[in-house]
């Protein structure tokens, strides 16, 4: 059911003023103005796909934003831009001035913006409901027909027409529509019915004290108990340059209350004494496995993941298990985990680690948050009490 | 002390972004943005020469709080904090073992061979970027180089291997 104006002017307004009260919008969006018509954006077979409203200052435009009308878009908030100015008349003038150069016996009776190529955009020229010519914005060239001979769905070349709506797969338009309502409903609250959603201001959201959740933050505490509230887990610094393994097995251990020191561990490790230390070499790291296993008389059932993707780490916290974590010539502990659940389209959110770091020696630190998109881990180790 | 001259403006930039992420809270905790001084910014050089980010410290008087990383390019990346007790900072690791560039050459010093002679500490790090560590050149009187590095209290020569530690 197509959604009316207003309603997307609304929707664009407080998806605007959650993205600027999480700071994710920066100050060129504050105080822009959110308009009731945009222009509407059309799917090569014919459904709207989204909205484009441009945003102005006071009188001058000066961006746009870009609000999804079709479910099978997954969210209503698509893109947003200050900077690129949208001025659908002035589009629509050019447009006109190049579809009649040497095309005298052109004759059309709309015109309409078409996601020719999602996002690329186009626009199409229509008589009696049909189309006449198709060109694409900016560059202006004829978009030829569409063809999906010779290729699979949703594999276009650079210039080719075709249609999200009908190349996306069923199960993905159901996931995605799924998605689309659950936002809806978000901005459905009570609370935020009288608000002024017309301008973008950082504190529109902030002083209606609504919570939108914006990020997803775990931390290891005494129990998996929601309301537990203080975290439960201690930094040991390596006490040589090279003990960064036993200090990282250390804090595991110690987080389910058994002592060893690093000199123990350090002999159970083979990583050599206080007076002649050394690394764990590649050959051994699944010593680490034996070695917990062993020192805890099997009541921790312990797990190496080779390359450990971003929900091994997040899931093992989640239940309120530490990891020791390697990266290339060093060992951590993981006892933490944010990311964020908003973003714009075509930016990845933020994922952090909470690395509970042995280095430097003697002291360690604790960071909060190591961004996940820019290390490489390579093993993790995660431990299950089986019993006690 | 620093082998990179700190642009001022970029330098700027990252006090400025570690001062809002303080006063925010989104970096440090309650003591730490009441009490905390941020020093300038100081690069962090691989072996190889080349710039790999800032290091931005937190200080608390005399005691170094924590840190800010920052890429090369100046953009945030990391805050760390050193373990304390509450309020209290003296478990905190003294500033000037991080930001003493003679308390950092004299840690060195015993490290350093008969005939060998001391480059000024630049700050690197040991094998990989998180493992922070002031590193010194020693020059042997045949002109061949070898590197020690500090880190807080603890001074090493770098392991030959490849092994995790």
């Amino acid at each position: 059911m197509p959604l009316p104006a207003v309603q997307i002017q609304r929707i664009a307004g407080l998806e605007l003023n959650g993205l600027r009260a999480a700071e994710v919008l920066g100050e060129g969006f504050e105080g822009v103005s959110v308009p009731v018509r945009g222009t509407p954006i059309y799917d090569v077979n014919g459904e709207p796909l989204f909205h484009r409203l441009p945003l102005s200052r006071g009188r001058t435009r000066v961006g746009y934003v870009d609000i999804a009308v079709h479910e099978a878009l997954g969210e209503p908030l698509l893109a947003t831009s200050i900077g690129a100015a949208w001025n659908e008349q002035a589009l629509v003038e050019q447009g006109r001035a190049n579809a009649a150069k040497g095309r005298r016996g052109l004759s059309f009776d709309a015109v309409r913006f078409v996601a020719y190529s999602f996002p690329k955009l186009a626009l199409q020229f229509l008589k009696n409901g049909a189309e006449v010519l198709m060109l694409e914005l900016y560059t202006w060239a004829e978009v030829p027909q569409a063809s999906l001979a010779g290729r699979r769905a949703l594999e276009p070349s650079n210039f080719e027409r075709w249609s999200l709506l009908d190349e996306l797969p069923a199960n993905e338009r159901r996931s995605r529509a799924a998605g689309f309502n659950r936002r809806l409903a978000l901005w459905e609250q009570p609370s935020l019915r009288r608000l002024d959603t017309t301008k973008v201001a950082l504190e529109t959201l902030r002083v209606r004290d609504f919570r939108l959740k914006l990020v997803d933050t775990r931390e290891v505490h005494y129990s998996p108990r929601d309301a537990d509230h203080v975290p439960c887990f201690e930094l040991r610094g390596q006490h040589t340059n090279v003990w960064c393994v036993a200090a990282s097995v250390e804090m595991v251990l110690n987080f389910y209350r058994y002592t060893y020191d690093q000199v123990r561990l350090a002999q159970e490790l083979g990583l050599g004494t206080l007076a002649n230390p050394n690394g764990l070499p590649y050959s051994r790291v699944g010593d680490v496995v034996t070695v917990m296993e062993r020192l805890t008389s099997n009541a921790l059932d312990v797990t190496m993941h080779v390359s450990p993707g971003w929900d091994v780490f997040r899931d093992e916290i989640r239940a309120n298990r530490p990891l020791v974590s390697f990266i290339p010539g060093h060992s951590r502990s993981v006892a933490g985990y944010t990311r964020t659940l908003i973003a714009l389209l075509n930016q990845i959110p933020f994922r952090g680690l909470l690395v509970y770091d042995p280095w430097p020696p003697a002291t360690g630190v604790i960071t909060r948050w190591e961004n996940f998109a820019t290390h490489t881990y390579q093993y993790a180790y995660s431990s299950v009490l089986r019993h006690v | 002390m620093t082998q990179h001259a700190t642009p001022e403006e970029g330098a700027n930039r990252m006090l400025r972004t570690a001062r809002r992420l303080l006063a925010q809270g989104d970096a440090g905790d309650g003591p730490l943005q009441r009490q905390a001084s941020v020093g300038r910014p100081v690069p962090v050089v691989g072996a190889d020469g080349e710039l790999d980010s800032w290091f931005v410290p937190v200080t608390v008087g005399d005691r170094l709080g924590g840190y800010f990383r920052f890429t090369a390019a100046g953009d945030y990346s990391s805050f760390s904090a050193f373990p304390r007790r509450g309020e209290r900072f003296d478990d905190c690791p003294p500033a000037a073992d991080w930001l003493d560039a003679g308390r950092i050459a004299a840690r060195a010093e015993p490290l350093r061979r008969r005939g060998e002679t001391a480059a000024p500490p630049f700050l690197s790090y040991d094998g990989t970027p998180e493992r922070l560590a002031w590193a010194v050149s020693l020059t042997r009187p045949d002109g061949s180089t070898r590197v020690v590095y500090v880190s807080g209290t603890s001074a090493f020569t770098p392991r030959q291997d490849d092994s995790i530690g």
